[in-house]
């Protein structure tokens, strides 16, 4: 999250670009697994397996949303989206929230079932093997492909997505772990039980993206450190061009910072001049924070700013 | 300022509106379960559980009507409007849930064929219940209109939704009591399953197309156009990037305004207040913020 060097504007196509192509990774990885534990589960003939290419297709079915996300956030402002689409992306994440919660549900549900019916298990260590294939895919695929291109582009869907897969590691992860304490002890109730564990888990990733896209679309200020480096940027102006600014807000919208502030200058400069000044701090703060968009209301010295509303 | 003591007051009606709703659903809960109780129907205090849910959508129109009267702070200086926007997600999510629930239970009716119980007092419940979501429907889109209050705004259709639930199974028991058979009460409860989704699906689009910024309605921009366009000429060259959103009963604009380069800024600053003002005057609950930009009177502007 945190702010990238270098060129803002140039960076912009080439973003979502980097962007589609992770949102394109993740349902490829999807697809295979899907077909996988199909395959091994028909072949096999375990329905536990072949139930395991179901969660997979509700994981295809978020990385579609992911792909809408970012296609739907690349689209230029229009005339009745004047500040851009990107807040797509926050409402992506959002719904990969709800969906992470939704399967958290239906594994505590099945174990539930399985525990009042008394669990009964086959092919383990065939079930182990799909378990561990799978969680590695996941890994790699949010490790080290989406969470660094999410990083990179401040993409809100891509990191939903990659923390959608890393769920998808930890609930693999712990049936595996269930099945091979069930190989070991011979006691079944171990499957049911750790699936309720890790639905636990993901609850709570599922809770914190639901959290934090929100945050974005109720128009949450801009992290402290980021209104710091602009509040330095915009002070280096005092002195020689203005007096001073006040009413610094700011908010986001996907990968996108939106910004507007008052700047005082002195009553007799002409509009000109005085925004010439405006257009360097934009400029200024579109190179500290790539994608911004800075808004400046320029205000005459004797104005008071307490007249300002609200 | 008039209008902070106009916002105040919106702000006092939403919050007693929001409880009228808490008391109404809590009143239809008791109601339901004291008739369900000693007539020992099933149905009946399936209806109360109902009106629970009712009574958690009312609890967060609350909630939110509070929050979004909160003023900006230092982390969110565009105020907290938008939770109201947010909660009629949530409310529209209730709303389809219930939906979906309705079509379960006529679905399990269908197949079972089950047979009904306590039908003329079931028809009584229904009318009750019926009538006093009428009078809250009335009196929540009166007050959501008169503060233009998103969550107001979809409680009320909750309440709606409710209406037509009620008169649903009340028509289809009277048809099951005149031709004896019971599948007119499920067949009807999907229908109105079905606009009860509908009901769901429009609140969650309108809410969600505030929480993405869209630009406000053509009438209210062609307000803030003509207003602006007023005082093109004698001494605005034009303005142009003209955006505007809302959050909650908000409104939030920006524009570019083209004024001669050699004025000073304090002049172009009283003509950017004015039109400030006057946008304000005539679309209540307005912020605006202009941007000066300099120009000569042969530069085309666009909006």
């Amino acid at each position: 999250m945190s702010p990238r060097k270098g060129k803002p504007v140039a960076g912009d196509v080439h973003d979502h670009a980097l962007k589609a192509r992770a949102a394109w990774v993740s349902i490829a990885s999807n697809a295979a697994l899907i077909v996988f534990k199909l395959a091994v589960g028909i072949v096999s003939g375990s329905i536990g397996i072949i139930s395991e290419a179901l969660h997979s297709a509700s994981d295809l079915i978020a990385s579609i949303i992911a792909l809408v996300a970012v296609r739907a956030a690349a689209k230029p402002a229009d005339p009745s989206h004047r500040y851009g689409h990107e807040k797509v992306e926050n409402i992506s994440g959002v719904v990969e929230g709800l969906l992470i919660i939704a399967a958290a549900v239906v594994i505590v549900y099945e174990a539930a079932q399985r525990i009042a019916h008394g669990p009964h298990l086959e092919h383990i260590e065939l079930a182990i093997g799909v378990m561990l294939v799978s969680a590695a895919i996941n890994l790699v695929v949010a490790r080290w492909y989406l969470s660094p291109v999410a990083r990179r582009t401040d993409s809100a869907a891509l990191e939903a997505d990659a923390a959608h897969h890393l769920t998808d590691v930890y609930t693999s992860l712990g049936i595996a772990g269930g099945l091979v304490l069930v190989r070991v002890t011979g006691w079944e109730y171990f499957d049911p039980i750790l699936a309720i564990a890790v639905a636990l888990l993901i609850v709570w990733t599922g809770w914190r993206l639901i959290e934090r896209s929100t945050r974005v679309l109720l128009d949450e200020a801009l992290p402290d450190d980021e209104l710091e480096m602009i509040g330095e940027k915009v002070a280096e102006h005092r002195g020689q061009l203005i007096v001073g600014y006040h009413r610094l807000r700011s908010r986001r919208a996907g990968s996108k910072r939106l910004i507007d502030l008052h700047v005082t200058v002195p009553d007799d400069m002409t509009v000109a001049q005085a925004h010439q000044v405006a257009e360097h701090i934009e400029a200024d703060i579109a190179e500290l924070l790539p994608n911004s968009e800075t808004l400046v209301h320029v205000e005459p010295r004797s104005h008071d700013p307490r007249d300002d509303r609200p | 300022m008039n209008d902070k003591d106009d916002r105040a007051e919106d702000d006092r009606l939403k919050a007693h509106a929001a409880w009228v709703s808490i008391a109404a659903n809590g009143v239809l809960i008791v109601f339901k379960l004291v008739v369900g109780t000693i007539s020992g129907s099933i149905g009946i205090i399936s209806e109360a559980v109902h009106s629970a849910t009712d009574l958690v959508a009312a609890v967060i129109a609350l909630v939110s009507v509070r929050q979004a009267a909160r003023p900006a702070d230092r982390r969110h200086l565009y105020g907290h409007e938008k939770v109201e926007n947010l909660s009629g997600v949530i409310e529209g999510g209730i709303i389809f849930a219930a939906g979906v629930a309705i079509v379960v239970e006529a679905v399990q009716h269908l197949i079972s064929g089950e047979t009904l119980d306590h039908i003329p007092l079931a028809i009584a419940v229904m009318l009750v219940s019926a009538a006093v979501n009428i009078g809250l429907t009335a009196y929540l889109t009166r007050a959501a209109r008169r503060t233009d209050s998103p969550a107001l705004r979809a409680d009320a259709a909750n309440h709606l939704t409710d209406v037509y639930t009620s008169l649903s199974v009340t028509a289809g028991l009277v048809l099951i009591e005149v031709t004896g058979r019971t599948f007119f009460d499920p067949v009807l409860a999907i229908v109105v399953a079905v606009l009860i989704m509908w009901t769901a699906w429009r609140i969650v689009s309108s809410s969600t197309r505030v929480l993405l910024d869209e630009a406000l309605p053509d009438d209210e921009l062609a307000i803030v156009r003509a207003t602006v366009a007023e005082h093109r000429g004698e001494l605005i060259i034009g303005y142009h990037k003209l955006r505007a959103r809302q959050a909650g009963a908000k409104h939030l604009i920006d524009l570019h305004i083209t004024v001669p380069s050699e004025m000073t800024v304090a002049a172009a600053h009283q003509i950017a207040e004015h039109i400030e003002n006057d946008i304000a005057a005539r679309l209540p609950h307005t912020e605006v913020l202009v941007h000066l930009e300099p120009g000569s009177h042969e530069r085309e502007d666009e909006s």
